[in-house]
């Protein structure tokens, strides 16, 4: 039987780490810590699921990941690089190996899903003979082929997310950080969405995905970081549940002619 | 777009992706009139107010300056009515030496009607005037230059009794002093509007950026240099700075001429020349196109700073 998630892919083999946190800690402010010791690896095509109670600091702990905040203490590496060493012009080349979907999306209001989404691409200089074709390819796949012209205030909540995900996609980064991606959608969406993160992490793409959604995490079987008030318990190799029962190891090259 | 494309729907598709191309990052920049609609409005204001101030200088400047060459440009000779000699020669006399003396370009009698009429708003009725041993009066016009007032004024009075030459020197110095002071004022109203002008320019900029401000964040996040985010506010708000100065000295431009119109009917010899006029001048066209250079730097340099401000505050 073929195992779409591949046995090994899960566990982290110390060496090349995608990231590395050493013992980190954040605070916002001068507030008390909202993250503590916080320790963990990932490496080249890992998939977590990152979990926990709301408040419990899922964010914040991927805001440290997208580069959006420096730790109070301890030391992250991204991509070999130690952040704490990296010089700030530096920043924006490892933010554009990262993608992230935003908990609150973060689309640019004036801008159509297709801007929006084709903007990663833009920004790394690319021109819109080279882009066009895989920003609408992918907006179709994610039921928006009809919308590519709409602004976000005319999409509805599910649809603005599927934008921000097909915006965090779109340039195949290294890292995809989600958090709560599937927050808005509908439980069959929500799977043709998962569909697309395992699809990109079979390509070798490291995913963490923040969500509440049990049904997920249980359905894909990856390992948790589970956060509890801003600790870390990592959950190790749950049972793996048959991948048949949901069809998700049927994933075909071209997520265009996906079975879901 | 240069795919053909085999299908109408296919075409529409293609235009959205032409124009999403070009699309800018920031709201509407430059290309619609409808850009950073409360900005475009300030700004114009502002230019508005910037050129009519400048108008105002050069006009002033101007019309000071023709009231003291006028006046440094003419004499008035008087022949005060005298027993040693009659008032035909004293004339006479007179129009003999100023004819040949240096530096003068035309000496003029006042005709006895020209100066019962001058003086009539004091005196009243000509017929009065009339019966009045008034002086005879000569208007002289210098040339600009040539003319030696003093050695001209020592000959008049040697050769003719009863002769003052009027240089005008305590009119001339006052009106001198007058027309600096205006001039002054005239310069402190442009600089402060100009000044006042740049400040709202800059605030307006600034309230501006502040709702694009996630727009720089999110730009940031996705891995945008500082550099590009930067250079995408800059040329947003050079355009929006751009058109909305060209609407405000257009504007301005539009009143000069109208006043230049209506100061085209003053026809009257006394005051053309003395009072200022906004009308048709090349260096006031020329210098108005400076308002629009500044507006622009001054917004480009605010957007950009404001830009990499907020960007200095995030990791
Ligand atoms: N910008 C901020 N400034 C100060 N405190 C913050 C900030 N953002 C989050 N916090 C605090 O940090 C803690 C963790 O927040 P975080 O957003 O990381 O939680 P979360 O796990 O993502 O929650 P949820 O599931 O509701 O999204 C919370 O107590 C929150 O109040
Ligand atoms: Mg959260």
């Amino acid at each position: 039987m073929s195992d779409g998630f591949g046995q090994g892919k899960f566990r982290s083999p110390p060496i090349n780490a995608i990231v590395k946190f050493e013992s980190v800690h954040m605070a916002y402010g001068k507030g008390a810590d909202v993250l503590r010791d916080i320790s963990f690896e990932l490496s080249p095509g890992d998939f977590r699921f990152l979990t926990g109670p709301s408040g419990a600091g899922k964010t914040t702990l991927l805001k440290l990941l997208y580069l959006a905040q420096r730790p109070t203490q301890g030391q992250i590496k991204l991509f070999g690089n130690t952040l704490s060493q990296t010089p700030r012009q530096e920043l924006p080349h490892l933010r554009r190996r990262i993608g992230v979907v935003f908990q609150e999306f973060r689309l640019i209001d004036h801008l159509t899903s297709f801007e929006n989404v084709a903007l990663p691409l833009r920004i790394a200089g690319k021109s819109l003979e080279e882009y066009r074709p895989d920003v609408v390819e992918l907006l179709t796949w994610v039921g928006l082929g009809e919308r590519i012209h709409e602004k976000p205030s005319a999409l509805s909540g599910g649809e603005q997310q599927r934008v921000a995900i097909a915006r965090a996609v779109v340039a195949k980064p290294d890292l995809l950080l989600a958090d709560e991606p599937t927050g808005n959608v509908d439980p069959e969406m929500s799977i043709r969405l998962l569909r697309l993160f395992l699809e990109l992490n079979k390509m070798g793409t490291t995913i963490v995905f923040a969500t509440h959604d049990r049904y997920l995490v249980e359905a894909v079987g990856a390992p948790e970081l589970h956060l509890t008030a801003g600790e870390l318990d990592q959950k190790n190799m749950p049972p793996m549940p048959p991948a048949s029962a949901l069809g998700l190891q049927d994933t075909s090259d071209h997520p265009g002619e996906s079975t879901l | 777009m240069s795919t053909p494309s085999p299908t109408p729907e296919t075409e529409q598709t293609d235009t959205h992706a032409g124009r999403a191309m070009t699309a800018p990052i920031l709201p509407g920049t430059g290309h619609s009139p409808m850009a950073g609609e409360g900005l475009t409005r300030v700004i114009a204001i502002m230019c508005f107010l910037a050129s009519v101030a400048l108008g105002a200088w050069m006009a002033v400047g101007q019309a000071a300056n023709n009231w003291t060459l006028n006046l440094a440009q003419s004499l008035t000779l008087q022949l005060k009515p005298n027993a040693e000699m009659a008032a035909d020669e004293q004339m006479a006399t007179a129009l003999e030496i100023l004819k040949k003396a240096p530096g003068v370009v035309e000496a003029t009698p006042v005709s006895d009607t020209r100066a019962a009429s001058l003086l009539e708003p004091w005196l009243g009725d000509s017929t009065i005037i009339a019966t009045l041993p008034l002086p005879k009066l000569v208007e002289i016009k210098l040339a600009s230059s040539g003319s030696d007032v003093s050695a001209l004024a020592s000959q008049l009075t040697a050769a003719i009794p009863g002769a003052v030459l009027d240089d005008h020197s305590r009119w001339n110095n006052r009106l001198a002093r007058f027309a600096g002071a205006l001039r002054w004022l005239a310069f402190a109203v442009l600089a402060l509007i100009v000044t006042a002008s740049a400040m709202i320019v800059v605030f307006a900029t600034r309230a501006d950026m502040a709702s694009n401000h996630e727009i720089i964040e999110v730009l940031h996040l996705i891995g945008a240099e500082d550099r590009f985010i930067a250079g995408q506010f800059q040329k947003h708000f050079q355009w929006i700075a751009l058109w909305a100065s060209l609407m405000g000295i257009g504007a301005a431009a539009i009143v000069f001429l109208a006043m230049g119109q209506i100061s085209a009917f003053n026809v009257d010899p006394d005051t053309q020349g003395l009072l200022p006029t906004l009308a048709y001048r090349p260096e006031l066209y020329s210098a108005l196109f400076l308002i629009p250079v500044l507006t622009v730097v001054t917004a480009a340099l605010t957007a950009r700073q404001t830009v990499l401000r907020v960007l200095k505050e995030v990791m």
